[in-house]
Order: C-alpha cells, then structure tokens, then sequence
C-alpha cells in the first residue's frame, strides 16, 4: 500500500520511519518482511551492522531512486563503465573516504545493487590512472613486502623508469 | 568522534573484486600490482589476468588508440612477465603488437584481437621469418581483425584480400576469426574474397563484411567446408558475377548464418531463397535486409513457405525485413492487419509489423522484424510508428509526407534513450506550431529531451523542424552537437542570422555543416561564435 511504513533500527538504536516501498529497494528488507510476514508499522527492524548516520544516508539515497527502473542485468562492458555517474550521485558521493566505505559495506549488506553499483564505481574513479605509490598514499595503503622483495620490485621498475 | 574509519583494506576480497572489476583488467594490473601483498594476490587472479585489452576505444567514432607509454612500459616491464602464463585473449593496437607479443611467453594464449591493423604490420607479422609465426601456427584459435586506414597505395579491398589469405595460410589451427566484420571496431570497409586457393578445414566460425554477393557466394563455395557459424555483412545486392561455379552446394555443416545486407535487394527470390534453402540443417538464422518486391510483401506466409519449411531444425529466426512495392495504379492497398495476421503461427518471439503507404513518392513499405529489437539502426519511422522499447538502437532516421508533430517526437525520446544519431527528411509543415505557439507559451507540452544526441541532419526537409531543434523552449539538446542543414532553411529560421532569443539550442551546436558553405559570411560566424563551421559533404553518420 503506498505511503505504508516500517521502522528500522541502526546498529546505535536509532530508529527511521520509511516508506515500505523505498525499503524494499534493499533486497535483505524485502526478504525479511516477506518471510518474516512483517507488515504491522509497529514492527521493527533491526539492522546491527549499519549505524545511524550511514542508514540516514542510505534512506536518503534509496528515497532519491525510488522511481528508478530496475537496475539491468550484469552486462561486463556496462559494468565497465564508471562514467555514468549521475551528477546527483556524484554530490551525494562527496563524502570522506571513511564514509564512502561504510556505505559500501552497508550497501553490500543490505543488498541494494544500485548504491552498491554507485559506490563501488566512485572508488574505482579513484583507483584509474594511479600508480602503485599513488595507490598507496590515496588509500593510506602499508607497503608490506620485505625489503628483498621491495628491492627485487625496484629493480624490475627501473627499467622501466629509465626509459 | 570517529577514531576507526573504515578504510580499503578493510573491505571483505569480494567486495575489492567487486570494485575492480569496474575497471578494465589493464587499468587494475597497472594502478594495483606491487602495492601490498594482499592487492597482489587478488589481482593476479585469473579473472583480472586471463582476459587483457591493451588499448584504449573510444565509442564515439569506434575508434581505438594505444595506451600511454608509461603504462605500456609498466606492463610490458614488469606486469606481463609476471602473468603472461594466465593470459588467454590478449587485443592489441597496431603499435604495440610486437612490443607486448616479444615481452613474455604466452604459453596458454588462443584468443588474439589486432585492431587499428594495417597493410604494413601484416607483412611484417604474417611471414614464417616473424619469431612470432609459432603462436600464430600452433595457438592461436580465434583471432579477431579490425583495420586502419595506414599509408599505402594499394587498392584497399586487395590489401585486405591478401591479409585474408595471409591469416589462413598463417593461423593454421584457426577455428574463429572476426575479419572487420560487422560489428568490430571499423565497420565501414569491405573486401573481396581471394581466389579459391583460400581455404580452411578447420574454421568453424566466421565473421565478415564483404563487397557484393559474389563474395557471400565465394564463401560459401565449400572453401570453409566445416563453418558452423557465419556473419556475414554484404555492401552491394548485386553479384560482380552470375557464374557461381559451386552456388549449389549443399551446406549441411552450417548451424548459424546472419546475413545483413546494406542495399536494396532487388532479386530476393533468385539471390537469397536459393542461398537459405542450402542450408539443411540450420539452427539459427537472422536476416537483415531490404528488398524490392513486385507484388507482394514479404510477410510471415512468404518466409514459411520460401524458407522455414526448408529447414527442418530451425529454431530461432529473427529478422529485419523491409519491402518496397511501387505503386501502378493501385486502388487497394494492403492494411497492417493482413500482414499480421500471415504471423499468427510465428511462436518463437513477438513479430511486429507497419506498413506505410506513400502517394507523392509512389510506393509503399512493409517493415516487419522479430522484437526484442537488436540492431543499432533504425531506419525511416514514420508517423504509423507503434513505439516500444528500443535500446540497442543508437542510430534513427524519420521520414514521412506527413508532418511529425510534438507528440511523435515525445514518442521517438521515450522509444530510443541511447539515441545518439538523428537524421529528419519531411517536406510537410508542422499543422500544431501555430496552435501551440499561440497556447500561452505551450506550457502544457512535455519538454523533448534527447540527452545522448550527437548528431542531426536536418538537411532536405520543413524550415518547422530546423525551427523546432534551434529555437523551441520545448526542445532540449545536449552540448556539442554536430548539425547538418540547407543553409537557406538557416538563413530563413534564424530571420537572416539576426533572431536573438534567451533560450535557444544554438549554443549547444559544437559544429555545424552547411550546405552551400561559400555563403558563410561573417554574419553567421557572429551568430554562432562557437560552433566550427564546415561543409555538408563532411557530415558523417555513421554506416
């Protein structure tokens, strides 16, 4: 029924009313109301792994795409393509690396595909072009290999670099 | 408040795969190789290494150039080395064949794609002198070609006969080969096929654009006497000969065939009835093609009765057919009903059928194809267009004699969302303009919208249209759109390059092609201050 909600609740206890049908853009939501057979609006749903402000910004995404058709089918060369971007996505996105992760893990976790989609393609804008060095430094990445093996990775990039 | 953000590392493996495989494998190798000891593993695996393309495409113009040099110095360095023994399929551009083929053994690569290839690479790769000529000879079963223009002086259609027969008498464990075919990179050259000394017994699948009918007749002759799968692209309808020495050859091995011919056919019953009802055994058959009939149609009753009934395996047919008849003296025309009802027995898909009746022209057209649509062109929509969904189609022409009103160009916006090519032919004025002009601003129109268009030939048709594109605040345009126009339908809509409105398309216009281009003065250089100006004959959509 449209206009019909359920609470859920973050990971800190804070609750969120929202839409059942905006929810049900997650697909772990939409499994858990199906066979759970929860539709009283006094049910609640717990969702540990996701805290507070990271679900307010999951709602706010999923209450922004609630229109959207059905994200495609895989296609490899669609999936290859992190240009397409929405500029909505793109300011929605502009957030600290610490955030952009926690939205990935809780897009995984609630599984809904197009922020997935959208949050993993971000990070790979982030990824292109860059070196192993730059990689390291964006990432805040620890370089772990022995100092032999570093040495033996230099030595075969010098060649490189030489040129 | 936040000590612990979450960082990259501390993401689950499936989630970094599923956030570099967003990337090209060659993009994840260069930027994620030697970072940290957990990045390498998961890079190395065979799902970022079996498969690499190692050039750049660029969708616009299907061409492609090579990777920057410090990347291919890094790959070809360290990267390769390290993996060549995981790589399976490997796509190269012209200049870094050999640099990447020289880097590292592929003991286990099959599959090999040469784009932008020219004469010049073939007769230093092709010959058995080339260290490479044992990859070629014992490995490599599927091999993809796309070519480049190069610097020669040779006809092109014999440089690519030679380069035909180079790659069958080199690549001798060949079971695919993809030779500028259709739908590869540069689809806009053709060849034809050498001389019957070209054979191969062990192709099993072909893709390929050729000439004219005698080249699709020459492949078929039993030269490629184990092909099972064959695309094949035809430019001209008509035979350079009507000797076909072994035209009625059985096909029996033959379980897919996709025949696409980009002219009008005029002999459909003596050219293409005959080549179909050789092929016995056939599983699958596409046909895409335009035919000029004399009485009839070709409708759902012409197919089952010509062909399907001749091929007693078949189990997908789609196609794409349109006929022509001209009118003498016809009082009765067919209606789309009768051609409908002919597919009432088609179970395998949806068939949808449109007939168009053209008085001033003389002819009708009967367009009949299986949907889901799955090509890239759609050509002449008329006003009895039924819409639905077409998102492979990038490419649309509209034609009519009678005017396209709002409307139907709000139906063509929500039929084709990856619309990148426009072209317009419609003598007829628009009947609403007035109307709407006069309805308190059109406000109560929905606003057109064809946000991928790159570009429109409004050439030889109404000034209502060139009128509609530049100057309707209904009308939404992308930048950098190419447009092609009469330069006299310019002049009158832009009121003699003097009509200055808040909102209006022409500074969107990235370029614009006129034709005559002498009159360019620099009155309309003023009026398009940012647009390049150049000649009509330099406008290209593409094939």
């Amino acid at each position: 029924m449209a206009g019909h909600k359920i609470k859920l609740q973050s990971s800190d206890g804070d609750t969120f009313d929202v839409e059942v049908e905006i929810a049900k853009q997650s697909a772990t939501i939409k499994t858990m109301l199906e066979d759970l057979g929860m539709d009283e609006e006094e049910d609640v749903i717990p969702l540990p792994n996701v805290n507070s402000a990271i679900l307010k910004k999951v709602i706010q995404w999923a209450t922004h795409h609630k229109d959207d058709p059905p994200p495609p089918e895989d296609d490899e060369n669609r999936e290859k393509n992190t240009n397409d971007i929405s500029s909505w996505d793109q300011d929605f996105l502009k957030v600290d690396q610490g955030t952009l992760f926690e939205l990935i893990l809780a897009a995984n976790y609630l599984d809904i595909k197009g922020l997935l989609d959208v949050t993993c393609k971000t990070v790979a804008n982030m990824i292109k072009g860059k070196t192993p060095e730059e990689i390291r430094r964006t990432f805040n990445i620890k370089n772990d290999f022995t100092p032999q093996e570093e040495e033996q990775i230099k030595k075969e990039n010098e060649w490189c670099e030489e040129k | 408040m936040k000590d612990l953000l979450v960082q990259l590392e501390d993401l689950p493996d499936e989630i970094l795969m599923y956030i570099f495989k967003k990337l090209s494998n060659d993009e994840v190798l260069y930027s994620l190789t030697d970072v940290n000891q957990r990045l390498n593993r998961i890079v190395h695996d065979t799902i970022f290494t079996r498969y690499l393309c190692l050039l750049e495409y660029c969708a616009d113009d299907n061409s492609t150039y090579p990777l920057p040099d410090p990347i291919l110095d890094r790959l070809c360095s360290k990267i390769l080395p390290a993996i060549g023994h995981q790589i399976e399929s490997l796509f190269l551009e012209r200049t870094s064949i050999k640099r990447v083929l020289h880097a590292t053994n592929y003991p286990h690569l099959v599959d090999l794609g040469l784009c932008n290839f020219h004469f010049e690479d073939a007769m230093s790769l092709f010959f058995d002198q080339n260290p490479l000529a044992h990859i070629f000879k014992n490995q490599i079963s599927s091999l993809f070609i796309s070519f480049g223009t190069g610097n020669n002086s040779f006809p092109l259609e014999s440089i690519y006969s030679l380069i035909f027969s180079l790659i069958l008498a080199n690549f001798t464990n060949l079971r695919c080969l993809k030779f500028n075919s259709s739908l590869s990179f540069n689809d806009t050259t053709t060849f034809h096929v050498p001389d019957e000394t070209t054979i191969s017994s062990t192709l099993l699948e072909l893709h390929v654009s050729v000439a004219d009918m005698t080249d699709c007749m020459c492949m078929l002759d039993g030269r490629f006497d184990q092909l099972r799968v064959f695309y094949i692209t035809v430019y001209s309808s008509l035979p350079r000969s009507l000797n076909f020495e072994h035209g009625q050859k059985l096909l029996p091995n033959l379980r897919i065939f996709s025949f696409c011919c980009k002219e009008k056919i005029n002999n459909f019953d003596e050219s293409i009835v005959p080549l179909l009802r050789r092929m016995l055994n056939l599983e699958e058959l596409d046909l895409n093609i335009i035919v000029k009939s004399n009485e009839k149609f070709i409708d759902g009753d012409t197919l089952k009765k010509d062909i399907i009934i001749y091929m007693p395996r078949l189990y997908k047919f789609t196609f794409n057919i349109c006929s022509t008849i001209d009118h003498r003296n016809q009082t009765n025309f067919q209606l789309n009903k009768h051609i409908e009802k002919t597919f009432k027995y088609f179970s395998n898909n949806q068939i949808i059928t449109c007939i168009d009746h053209f008085q001033e022209e003389g002819y009708s057209q009967c367009h009949i194809y299986s949907y889901p649509y799955k090509l890239k062109v759609y050509k002449n929509i008329t006003n009895n267009f039924r819409g639905g969904l077409f998102t492979s189609v990038t490419q649309v022409s509209l034609y009519d004699e009678r005017p396209f009103e709002h409307e139907f160009f709000l139906q063509i916006q929500k039929s084709f969302p990856f619309l990148k090519e426009l072209t317009i032919k419609n003598r007829k004025a628009q009947n609403n303009k007035q109307y709407i002009k006069s309805n308190n601003d059109n406000q109560v129109l929905s606003i057109i919208e064809y946000h991928k268009l790159t570009r429109l030939d409004l050439t030889n048709t109404h000034d209502d249209y060139v009128e509609l594109f530049l100057f309707d605040t209904k009308m939404s345009l992308p930048n950098n759109l190419h447009l092609c126009v009469d330069y006299q339908i310019l002049e009158r809509v832009t009121y003699y390059f003097t009509r200055y409105i808040s909102r209006n398309n022409c500074e969107k216009l990235a370029a614009l092609y006129c034709y005559p281009v002498d009159r360019i003065d620099e009155r309309v250089q003023n009026y398009f201050p940012l647009t390049c100006i150049h000649r009509a004959v330099d406008f290209v959509i593409s094939k």
